[in-house]
C-alpha cells in the first residue's frame, strides 16, 4: 500500500460497517420493543438501589439474564421459568446482564428470596446465612447504634453485641431492587410468536 | 561485513524504486537520521514509559487485592474503596487505559517518525494529549474508587469527566502521528504503520459510540460488548502487533516473510474482529441474528490469525537462537505466540458447544489476561526494552534484572492462565448440570483462585523489579555500561548480510 | 607538564575521536529498517481462507434466522441434541438433600437450626414434625407474617415453591427435611399427599399466614 487515503478510507469503512451492523441496525430495531404488562418500571427507591448495586459493581459477579434452554440448564437450575427476552430489559439503562456467574443469577432474586431480612443480613456478612459463600461482606452499609430509632431496620446478627447494627438507606435501597427483580411472568406476546414459529 | 550496508542501500534505491513500490521502503537510514528521529520522539516517548509504568504499579496493586479477596472474602470489607466490585474494574481501567494504552501512545510516536523517514511532527500536541489522557484516567479511577461508574464493562469511566478528556488525549496523540504520516518521507507504507495509524481513528470512534449515554435496555448491552470487544481487537492489538512486525524482523535482521500475508491479516482483521462483540452474549436476551453475525465473525477471525502466525512464524524461524541475545526479541516472540493461541482460543470460545460450558466462568478472565497479558503487555516490555536504551543513550544495567523480570512474568502468568483455565472449566460444567448446587460451582473453583493469587504474587514481583531496573537505567551515569553477554545484549543481531537483497 | 598528566591526556579521546566512537556504536546498534518481501506465502493457505470463508457462510446462513428481534431461535431446531439433555437432566429427579441445599439452606441453614430472630429452625419444629398437609401447603405457597417456631417469633417471608419443584422434588425435599434433618423422625408423605394438597390449594395466590394456618390445617 503507499496511499494514505485508501487506508484511511479503508480503516473507517470496516470499522463504520461494524458500527452499522451492530449499533445502529438494532437499535432502530429494538426501538419498537414494548414493555409487557407486568413489568413496573423501579421506584425511586428501588432505581437508588440500582445505583448502589452499580457503585458497588454487583455486576462483576452476577449475571440479570436467563440464557437459551437450548443449549444451556438455566432454567433447569431454576433462575427463572423462562429465558429472558429484550422485552424484560427496557426500563434498564445501563444494562446489567453481567459476564460472570462467581455468584448466582439475580434475574428472578426477588422472588426466589423475598425475604428483606435475608438480603440485609446476606449483605451484612454473607458467611453467617452462607458457609460457603465468597461474597465481599458490605459492612460499610450498615451503621452501629447504641440504641436505635423506632423507625430503623435493625439487623439480627444472632451475636449478642452491645448496641445494634442499622441499615442504612443505601442498603435498604439496594434490598428494595434486589426484592424487585421479578421477571416470573409469562413469556411475552411478540416474543412467544417468534419462538414458536 | 565487506560493504557498508549505506552505501548498497543507496545505490539499489533509485532501481529498486521504480521496480516495486515494496522494495522502495528500503531506503537505509543514516546513523545521524535515525538519531535525530529518535531526537524528536524523545520528549514525549519517555513521558509516556514513564506513566505507563506508574500505572502498572498502581494496576498490579488492584489487581492483587482483588485477587486476594476470592480467597479471604473478609478481607478489607470495611471500607467503600476498597470493595471488590469497586477495585476490580478499577484494575481493568489502570491496565487498559493507564499502563497499556500510555504505553502504546509512546510505542506509536516512537514508530511513526521511524517508519515515514521523517522527524514527529507537533511533538508539543502529543505531549499535551498524554497529559490530558492521564488526567482523565485518573479522575476516572479516582471517581471509580468513590463509587462514581457508568456500569459497563471497559467503559466505567465517568463519561461527563474522565471519557472527554481521554477522547480528546488521544485525539492529540493521534493528530501527531497522522501529522507525521502526512509528512511522510517513503512512499510505501510498512505493514506497521498500517495498524499503527489506523488504531488511532478506530479507537475514537468505538471509544465515542461506546459512551454516548443513548442507549437502553439491550442495545446498552451490544453497545457494551461492541466497544470492549473492539477497544481490544481495534486498538490494544493493532498497535502491538505493528510493533512486532516493526521489532521483530528489524532485530534479527531479515525481511518481514510475506507481504500479501501481512494485506489480509490486517485487512482481515479490520473486517472480522470488528463484528465479535456480540459473542460475549450469547444465549442472551439479544436478537438472534446478531448472535449468530458474531460467532461467524469470531470464527473468520482464523483467517488473518493465521496470515499473520505464519508470517510472523516464517520471519523468525530458525532464528530463535537470537532471543538468547535479545530480551526484546524474546518478549515479542513469546507475544507474538501468544497473539496466536490467544485468538485460536478465542474462536474456540465463541462457538455454542464450548461456550455453553465456559460463559460466565472464570475461563473468560483466563482467556482476557492471555490476550492482554501474555500478548499485549508481554509486547510492550518488548518494546521498552528495546526503545529505552536507544533514547536514554545506555544499556540496561543488569541482564539478572531482565532474566529475572522474564522469568518471573512469564511463569506467573502461565500458572494464572492454566489454574483460572482449569477452574472455570470446572464451574462451568458444575453450572451446566442441572442436578449440581451452586455450592459446588463455588466450592470447585476455590483452590484455582487460590492458585492465581499465588501467581499474583510471583507477577507482583516481577512487575517490581521491571520498575526497579527502569529506575536504574534512568539514574545510571555510566553510560558505557558492562560487558555484553547473553541474554543482555540488546543490540540487533546481524544473523545474516543486511547487503544482500532477495532476488538479486 | 608532569609525566602523569601526559599519560592522561593520551588517554583522552579527541574530540572527534568521540562522536566517530558514538556513530560506530549506533551503526552496531541499527541495521537496515524492516521490509516486507514481496512473496505470496504458502498456497495452501489460500485454500484454507476459501473453505473458512465458505464454512463461515454456511454457519451464517443456518443460525442467523431472520434480520428482526427474535431472539434464541438461532440455535434452535439445530441443537437437537443438547436439547433432548436438557429436557432428560431437568426431569430426572433430584435427591432431597441436594434440593435441600440449593433451595433451603440459604435461610434455614444445612443443619436445619435455621437462625435466632431471622430464620425459623426446621429441626425439630413442630411445623415440621406436625400435621404433613399443613408443611406440604407451607412449601407449596409460601409463609409470611408473624410466627411462633419452638418459643421462638419471627417475622419474615417465605417463598412459593409450586412453580419451582415438580410434586417428585416435592416428595423428596419434604421427606428429607422429616426424616434427615437434625433429630427429625416423622413419617414418610406420598406422592398423592402432595397432588391432594395441591389441588386442595389451587386458587390460592398469596402465601399463607401463620393464623390461616391454624385454620385450614391444624
Amino acid at each position: 500500500m503507499t496511499r494514505v487515503y485508501i487506508l484511511l478510507m479503508g480503516a473507517l469503512a470496516t470499522v463504520i460497517f461494524a458500527l452499522m451492523v451492530l449499533v445502529i441496525l438494532p437499535k432502530s430495531m429494538l426501538s419498537g420493543v414494548q414493555p409487557p404488562a407486568e413489568l413496573k418500571p423501579l421506584t425511586a427507591q428501588e432505581l437508588r438501589g440500582r445505583q448502589v448495586y452499580i457503585e458497588n459493581g454487583c455486576i462483576y459477579c452476577h449475571t440479570q439474564q436467563v440464557r437459551d434452554t437450548n443449549f444451556t440448564q438455566d432454567v433447569a437450575k431454576g433462575m427463572g421459568n423462562r429465558p429472558s427476552v429484550p422485552a424484560d430489559y427496557v426500563y434498564d439503562q445501563p444494562h446489567l446482564l453481567g459476564t460472570m456467574r462467581t455468584g448466582p443469577d439475580l434475574f428472578n432474586v426477588g422472588s426466589r428470596l423475598p425475604d428483606k431480612k435475608w438480603h440485609l443480613l446476606h449483605l451484612y456478612q454473607p458467611r453467617s446465612l452462607v458457609p460457603w459463600s465468597i461474597m465481599p461482606a458490605f459492612p460499610f452499609l450498615f451503621e452501629h447504634k447504641d440504641t436505635p430509632a423506632p423507625d430503623d431496620v435493625v439487623i439480627e446478627t444472632g451475636q449478642a453485641e452491645a448496641g445494634a447494627i442499622i441499615a442504612t438507606e443505601d442498603a435498604k435501597a439496594l434490598v428494595a431492587y434486589l426484592l424487585a427483580l421479578k421477571h416470573d411472568y409469562a413469556m411475552p406476546n411478540i416474543q412467544k410468536e417468534a419462538a414458536d414459529e | 561485513m565487506a560493504v557498508n550496508p549505506r552505501q548498497a542501500e543507496h545505490a539499489i534505491t533509485k532501481e529498486a524504486q521504480a521496480s516495486s513500490a515494496i522494495d522502495h521502503s528500503r531506503i537505509g537510514l543514516s546513523v545521524a537520521e535515525t538519531a535525530a528521529i529518535d531526537r524528536s520522539s524523545r520528549g514525549p516517548v519517555l513521558l509516556c514509559f514513564f506513566l505507563s509504568i506508574i500505572w502498572l504499579l498502581v494496576g498490579t496493586v488492584f489487581g492483587d487485592i482483588s485477587s486476594f479477596k476470592f480467597d479471604r472474602p473478609d478481607l478489607l470489607t470495611s471500607q467503600p474503596y476498597f470493595t471488590f466490585g469497586r477495585l476490580r474494574p478499577a484494575h481493568l481501567n489502570v491496565m487498559v487505559y493507564g499502563w497499556a494504552s500510555t504505553a502504546m501512545f509512546g510505542v506509536s510516536l516512537w514508530l511513526m517518525p521511524r517508519l515515514c523517514r521523517v522527524q514527529l511532527k507537533i511533538p508539543a500536541v502529543a505531549m499535551a494529549g498524554i497529559v490530558l489522557w492521564t488526567i482523565g484516567v485518573a479522575v476516572g479511577v479516582w471517581l471509580l474508587l468513590d463509587g462514581v461508574s457508568d456500569g459497563l464493562e471497559w467503559l466505567e469511566f465517568d463519561h461527563r469527566s474522565a471519557d472527554p478528556l481521554m477522547a480528546a488525549g488521544a485525539a492529540l496523540v493521534g493528530a501527531s502521528v497522522w501529522k507525521t504520516l502526512l509528512n511522510r518521507q517513503v512512499s510505501h507504507l510498512y505493514v506497521s504503520i498500517w495498524y499503527v495509524a489506523s488504531s488511532y481513528p478506530w479507537f475514537l470512534i468505538i471509544f465515542t459510540a461506546g459512551n454516548l449515554p443513548v442507549y437502553q435496555g439491550v442495545e446498552s448491552a451490544a453497545v457494551n460488548w461492541f466497544f470492549a470487544h473492539n477497544a481490544l481487537g481495534l486498538w490494544l492489538t493493532t498497535i502491538n502487533l505493528g510493533l512486532i512486525y516493526y521489532l521483530m524482523p528489524k532485530i534479527i535482521g531479515r525481511p518481514v516473510y510475506s507481504y500479501w500475508l501481512s494485506l489480509i491479516g490486517f485487512w482481515g482483521l479490520a473486517l472480522f474482529y470488528a463484528l465479535n462483540g456480540m459473542h460475549h452474549l450469547i444465549g442472551g436476551p439479544i436478537p438472534s441474528w446478531m448472535i449468530a453475525t458474531s460467532i461467524t465473525a469470531s470464527i473468520m477471525m482464523i483467517i488473518p490469525v493465521v496470515a499473520v502466525g505464519i508470517n510472523q512464524h516464517m520471519t523468525i524461524v530458525g532464528r530463535f537462537g537470537a532471543m538468547r541475545y535479545s530480551p526484546a526479541l524474546t518478549l515479542l516472540v513469546l507475544a507474538a505466540m501468544s497473539y496466536t493461541a490467544v485468538s485460536l482460543q478465542g474462536i474456540l470460545t465463541a462457538l455454542v458447544s464450548v461456550n455453553r460450558i465456559t460463559h460466565f466462568t472464570h475461563w473468560t478472565i483466563a482467556h482476557s489476561h492471555l490476550g492482554l497479558y501474555m500478548f499485549v503487555t508481554l509486547s510492550l516490555f518488548g518494546g521498552i526494552y528495546y526503545i529505552l536504551p536507544r533514547l536514554l543513550g545506555r544499556e540496561w544495567p543488569s541482564r539478572n534484572l531482565i532474566r529475572a523480570h522474564i522469568l518471573l512474568v512469564g511463569f506467573g502468568m502461565v500458572l494464572y492462565v492454566v489454574a483460572l483455565g482449569i477452574g472455570g472449566v470446572l464451574q462451568g460444567l458444575h453450572l451446566l448440570d442441572a442436578n449440581s448446587s451452586f455450592e459446588a460451582s463455588v466450592n470447585a473453583t476455590k483452590p484455582w483462585l487460590l492458585m492465581r493469587s499465588v501467581s499474583a504474587i510471583i507477577i507482583t514481583l516481577g512487575h517490581v523489579l521491571f520498575a526497579v531496573h527502569i529506575a536504574w537505567l534512568w539514574l545510571l551515569r555510566d553510560k558505557t555500561g558492562p560487558e555484553q553477554s547473553p541474554f543482555f545484549y540488546v543490540r540487533p543481531i546481524l544473523v545474516k548480510s543486511p547487503t544482500k537483497v532477495p532476488g538479486r | 607538564m608532569s609525566d602523569a598528566h601526559l599519560k592522561n591526556s593520551h588517554q583522552q579521546p579527541v574530540q572527534n575521536e568521540i562522536s566517530e566512537l558514538a556513530l560506530h556504536d549506533k551503526e552496531m546498534r541499527e541495521i537496515a529498517e524492516p521490509y516486507e518481501a514481496p512473496t505470496t506465502g504458502p498456497k495452501w493457505f489460500y485454500l484454507f481462507m476459501v473453505i473458512s470463508l465458505a464454512i463461515g457462510s454456511f454457519y451464517l446462513g443456518r443460525h442467523m434466522g431472520k434480520l428482526d428481534a427474535s431472539i434464541h431461535i438461532g440455535f434452535f431446531e439445530k441443537n437437537k441434541p443438547a436439547d433432548t439433555s436438557a429436557v432428560t437432566a431437568a426431569q430426572s429427579p433430584a435427591s432431597g438433600a441436594s434440593l435441600f441445599t440449593s433451595k433451603c439452606a440459604s435461610c434455614h441453614q444445612a443443619d436445619g437450626k435455621g437462625l435466632p430472630g431471622a430464620f425459623p429452625p426446621l429441626a425439630e419444629s413442630e411445623f415440621v414434625l406436625g400435621n404433613p398437609e399443613r408443611l406440604i401447603s407451607i412449601v407449596l405457597k409460601g409463609l409470611t407474617g408473624p410466627l411462633e417456631v419452638e418459643g421462638q417469633s419471627f417475622n419474615g417471608t417465605m417463598p412459593a415453591w409450586e412453580d419451582q419443584m415438580s410434586d417428585q422434588e416435592l416428595v423428596a425435599v419434604i421427606n428429607h427435611i422429616r426424616n434427615k434433618l437434625g433429630n427429625n423422625q416423622a413419617s414418610e408423605i406420598q406422592l398423592q399427599d402432595v397432588q391432594k394438597v395441591r389441588e386442595q390449594t389451587a386458587s390460592r395466590t398469596q402465601p399463607w399466614q401463620a393464623d390461616e394456618l391454624e385454620v385450614a390445617y391444624p
